[in-house]
Parts: structure tokens; C-alpha cells; sequence
């Protein structure tokens, strides 16, 4: 007569999602605390919402807005701001210097996994959003639109930029990362050659 | 294959292996779209070994336990449907039991209380002067006499004394009255013969009808109410004639001793009577005009107070003169008659079954009546109730999207 088992039903429906919005949370925010707060505040309002959810939507797109919108709040709170727009060149801007990403490409999957992660912290959150979308979650450019409300074109124009940043911090944090030793070596390679 | 081509398979979830060996040859020759394609890959494998804090794990379960308990217990849809059915089943009978009775047309017998009347000439016979109905000032007259009597005891102390020495010199002396009433109810298959020999039997007797009502109402049988007034001397003649018809269903007698009653309210008239001739001799005996006045004043009164307790007296005169006899006549259906005779178990059972399938039917015609004429208000408040509800889903919708 009392049903108890929508917890029960929410954590079955909300279990192959785990990971997909902490991880979201963790790359868009860039510090675990904050992406396990605002994660879970995520989870809650999906589950307090989820007697109203009737599936008109894909699961994965409706819970990937929720966690959008959450992280969307997250940061104009610690920022202090009304909108992401105003975040739209915070963060490095660097010159053309090289376009050639080959040398990042030379390093150890492992290293090049933590470079990654590093260009993406310094990433400004308007292009971190379209880049932790569709390229970290393999979101579909359209159902990507459709949770950060915004036009297709959009979209797609602010995820190429995005990866025109990202590549342009990889170049250079890629020199940062590699040690003296190893740039003292990689030289004297060359001035044998 | 160009490089957006290529690009595109890369983003693709699913290739073809024609696809896939297409995209390897383009992949060996241009570095851009190899790059592009470990981005991709580091991308969609950057957190495939890290784990999920257990921290995280464990916290939002339990945040969601806390949610679940702090909540109502909810009622499951199939029990909130059955409370709703068992409301309205409620609504529905209390108000056609509340209902019913302004609606359904009444199935029992009308009893028309007239007016206490005049008997009509040709019915009464033998009556002297005194046996004449009395006014319908009779019962009126009773409940003024004590403002009345208050009224003249604050007269002047001459009238007072007047008075006085009047009620002194009366002697009470009450002959036995008595009022004798009785209620009966007949059932007769001879409704019309029955009805013409109780008449027939009056007249005989020397009484009169005061009020007889016919009502036919129900389609099956017919019902007769007779109030009548038979002379207190021939009323056991009377009801011996009448007794052998139809078949009695109820009868009761009552006699009120009027007696005191009567004498005291002879002693008062008395007094009055007295108290009047003494102020026909002060009136004759006045000097001034203030004298007069109040000496007529007192007359007035006095003259009131006679005419009121004639009246009382001509009125129990009457009662006790002519008993009263109220009869219903009902007139029997065949199957009231087969009633009487002893009906085996079988009988009373389909009997009982029978009247319990028309209660039910009756009751559910009520009902639909009921529904019918509440029907405008509860589909008025039904849109009204839709329209809120979807508001406050719209809100709540926007509200969590937020």
C-alpha cells in the first residue's frame, strides 16, 4: 500500500550515469570536493524530479542538463557572476606560436591523459562545457545543444574554438611538463643531428 | 576520403569495417586527422582508471534515503483510486439520504388537519343551543385570560373591592365532564361501502364531521382520514356499529375528566357576572366624569372577561357534549390481504426479498436523482481543479529544470 521502493528504483535507473556525471562535474569544475558537491546536489534534484520525468527525453540527455544546470549554478556562485558569457575570454589566450601539436602526441598515453586534464582546468568553463560534452562524454553534437539550450551552430562554433584553446595549451604545457633533464636531452639530440 | 570525412567517421559511435578501413588508410597518411583521432581517444578514455570516490558513492545514496524518509509515505495509485471511489460512493448516499426526502413524492398518506368547522347542515340532528361548535376564539381566549385577570386586579381599589366581594359569595360545584377521545385505524377491502356505512352510522347517531380528507395519492390503494363528533350518550352505540368493519389495525380511547376545570372556570364567569352588576350600579350612581370613566373602563373589562369565559365554557361543554372519534380508513390492496393470512417461510422470505429489491431501486432512483442535480457543481469545480493542478505541474516542471 506505501511504495518505499522509488529510492530503490532511482538508484537502479541512476547507477550507468554515476560515473558519467561525477566525472562531468569533475572535469567542468576541476576540483574533486567541489565536482562530489555538486554532483550529488545533481543526483538529488534528478531524483526529487524523478516522478515527473516520463521519458520524453533520452535518460542520459535529461540527466546530463540537470547536471549542467547544476554546474552552471556552481559557478556563477563561486564566481559571482549572472552569466557564462562573461566568462567567455577568462582564461590564457595565447598567440599562435606552433601549430604543431606532434610533440604532445610523442608523450606517453598516461602523460598525455594528465596534459589533457591540466589544458582542460585552464580551459575558460564556456569552452570547457562543449568540450566535457561531446568529446569526454561522446555526446551527440545535437542532444549537446539541446542540454545547454543553445543553438546548434553555436555549438559547434564554440566547441572549435575550444579546440583551438586546448590545443594551444597542450603545446605549451607540454614544454612546461617535460623536466630540465629531458628538455637538456631532446636539445642535445637535435644539436647531434 | 577527405579529412572532414574523416573526422566524421571518427565521431561516429558505429563504422562499417569498409568504413574503418578507409579511415585507417586516411589516418596513415594525414597527421592532422591522426592527431585528432588520439585526441578523441584520450578524450573518451581520460577517466576509464579513476575511480569514483567511495566518499561520493556512499553519499548520494544516502541523501536520497534521508529524502525517501523524510517524505510522506505515499499512497500507491491503486489505493489513492479506491479512497477516491469510496468518497464518492460516501458523497453520493449521504446526500441522497439528505435529499430524498424533498425529492421523492410522498408514498405515505397525507393527513389534512382542517380548520376546526361549522358541521355542515343535513348531518347534524337533534342538537339544542348550547351543542353549538364553539369559536375559533376558544383556545386564543385561554391564553389571554391570565394577562387579562392581571390587568383588572391593577384597577382602582374600588373596582378591587368590588371583585373581592363577589368571588367571596361564590360556591364551586363541579358536575363530572368528561372529553372522551378515540383514534382507530380500519383496513377494509370495501373501501367505498365501508367509507358510506360509517356516514350512514353518524347521522343515525346524531354526530357530525368535522374534517374528512380522501387521499389517493399512491396508485394502489386509497386512504380516508374522519374526524368526527358523535354525541358523548351514543358513542359506545356508535363505535359497537362501526366496529364490525374491515379489520382493526389500531384503537385507542382517552377521557379527560374535565370537571374541575369546568366548575372553576363556572366560578369565575360567576364572579364576573357579579362584579358586572355592581358596576351597573355604581355606574348609575356616578357623580363625576372621571367616576364614569372608570367605571365604564372596568365594565369593558369586566364584559371581556364574561365573554371569554362563556366562550370556555360553551367550548368544553361542546368537547364533553360530543366525543371525538378519529378513524383512518385504509383501504386494503389483495396483496395486504393475503398477508393476513399466515404466510409460510417461503412467502415471507420472497416477501422480504421482494421489498428489499424495491428499497434498493427506489434508493438508487434517488441517487440518480441526487447526481443529476449535482452534477453542474462538481463538473465546475472538476475544471477549476484541472486548471490549478496544471499550473502547479508547470511551475514545480520549470522550477526543477532550473
Amino acid at each position: 500500500m506505501f511504495r518505499k521502493s522509488k529510492a530503490d528504483k532511482f538508484e537502479s535507473f541512476i547507477a550507468p550515469y554515476e560515473r558519467g556525471i561525477y566525472f562531468t562535474c569533475l572535469r567542468i569544475l576541476g576540483h574533486v570536493q567541489d565536482a562530489e558537491d555538486c554532483a550529488q546536489d545533481c543526483i538529488l534534484k534528478a531524483y526529487r524530479s524523478f516522478d515527473s520525468f516520463r521519458g520524453d527525453s533520452e535518460p542520459s540527455t535529461w540527466l546530463y542538463r540537470i547536471a549542467y544546470n547544476c554546474c552552471v549554478d556552481y559557478i556563477k556562485k563561486r564566481k559571482g557572476v549572472i552569466s557564462l558569457d562573461a566568462l567567455m575570454d577568462e582564461g590564457a589566450d595565447f598567440e599562435d606560436e606552433s601549430d604543431d601539436i606532434s610533440p604532445y602526441l610523442s608523450l606517453e598515453e598516461s602523460e598525455r591523459k594528465r596534459l589533457l586534464i591540466e589544458a582542460l582546468s585552464e580551459l575558460p568553463y564556456i569552452f570547457r562545457f562543449p568540450v566535457v560534452l561531446c568529446d569526454l562524454r561522446g555526446i551527440d553534437y545535437d542532444k549537446a545543444a539541446q542540454i545547454m539550450d543553445i543553438p546548434l551552430g553555436t555549438l559547434k562554433s564554440r566547441l572549435n574554438r575550444a579546440r583551438k584553446k586546448l590545443k594551444k595549451i597542450l603545446i605549451k604545457n607540454r614544454e612546461l611538463f617535460l623536466s630540465d633533464d629531458s628538455l637538456i636531452d631532446e636539445r642535445r639530440e637535435i644539436n647531434e643531428l | 576520403m577527405n579529412c572532414n570525412d574523416a573526422r566524421t567517421l571518427l565521431e561516429a559511435k558505429e563504422r562499417t569495417p569498409q568504413q574503418e578501413e578507409q579511415l585507417n588508410e586516411h589516418l596513415e597518411s594525414c597527421e592532422d586527422c591522426r592527431s585528432y583521432s588520439t585526441y578523441r581517444l584520450d578524450c573518451l578514455t581520460l577517466d576509464d582508471e579513476t575511480p569514483l570516490p567511495e566518499s561520493f558513492k556512499s553519499n548520494w545514496r544516502q541523501s536520497i534515503k534521508e529524502e525517501e524518509n523524510m517524505k510522506k509515505p505515499v499512497l500507491s495509485p491503486k489505493f489513492k483510486r479506491i479512497l477516491s471511489l469510496a468518497a464518492v460512493f460516501v458523497v453520493v448516499i449521504a446526500g441522497t439520504i439528505l435529499t430524498r426526502d424533498n425529492t421523492t413524492p410522498s408514498k405515505t398518506a397525507d393527513y389534512n388537519y382542517n380548520d376546526y368547522v361549522m358541521p355542515p347542515t343535513g348531518l347534524v340532528s337533534g342538537l339544542g343551543g348550547s351543542k353549538s361548535a364553539p369559536d375559533n376564539s376558544f383556545f386564543a381566549v385561554e391564553e389571554a385570560a391570565p394577562q387579562s385577570a392581571e390587568k383588572s386586579a391593577s384597577m382602582d381599589a374600588t373596582m378591587r373591592s368590588a371583585g373581592d366581594l363577589a368571588s367571596g359569595q361564590a360556591e364551586v360545584k363541579a358536575p363530572a365532564k368528561l372529553i372522551r377521545t378515540v383514534d382507530m385505524s380500519i383496513s377494509t377491502r370495501d373501501f367505498d361501502e365501508d367509507y358510506q356505512k360509517i356516514i350512514a352510522s353518524l347521522k343515525e347517531h346524531g354526530g357530525y364531521i368535522e374534517s374528512s380528507t380522501i387521499n389517493s395519492k399512491t396508485s394502489y390503494r386509497r386512504q380516508a382520514n374522519l374526524y368526527l363528533r358523535v354525541p358523548q350518550e351514543k358513542l359506545d352505540k356508535f363505535l359497537e356499529d362501526i366496529g364490525g368493519l374491515g379489520r382493526q389495525l389500531s384503537f385507542s380511547e382517552s377521557a379527560e375528566d374535565v370537571s374541575e376545570k369546568y366548575a372553576d372556570t363556572e366560578t369565575r364567569l360567576t364572579t364576573q357576572q357579579e362584579k358586572m352588576k355592581r358596576l351597573q350600579q355604581m355606574l348609575s350612581k356616578a357623580t363625576s366624569i372621571e367616576e364614569l370613566i372608570i367605571i365604564e373602563n372596568s365594565i369593558a373589562d369586566t364584559q371581556y372577561q364574561i365573554d371569554r369565559l362563556s366562550g370556555s365554557l360553551k367550548g368544553m361543554d361542546s368537547r364533553v357534549n360530543y366525543s371525538t372519534v378519529n378513524i383512518s380508513l385504509i383501504e386494503e390492496r389483495p396483496a395486504d390481504i393475503e398477508q393476513v393470512k399466515e404466510a409460510t417461510l417461503g412467502e415471507r422470505i420472497a416477501s422480504a426479498f421482494k421489498n428489499s429489491l424495491d428499497s434498493i431501486k427506489d434508493f438508487l432512483a434517488d441517487s440518480l436523482v441526487f447526481i443529476v442535480s449535482v452534477s453542474p457543481v462538481i463538473i465546475a469545480l472538476l475544471v477549476v481543479i484541472i486548471i490549478i493542478r496544471r499550473a502547479i505541474k508547470k511551475r514545480r516542471n520549470k522550477k526543477n529544470e532550473k
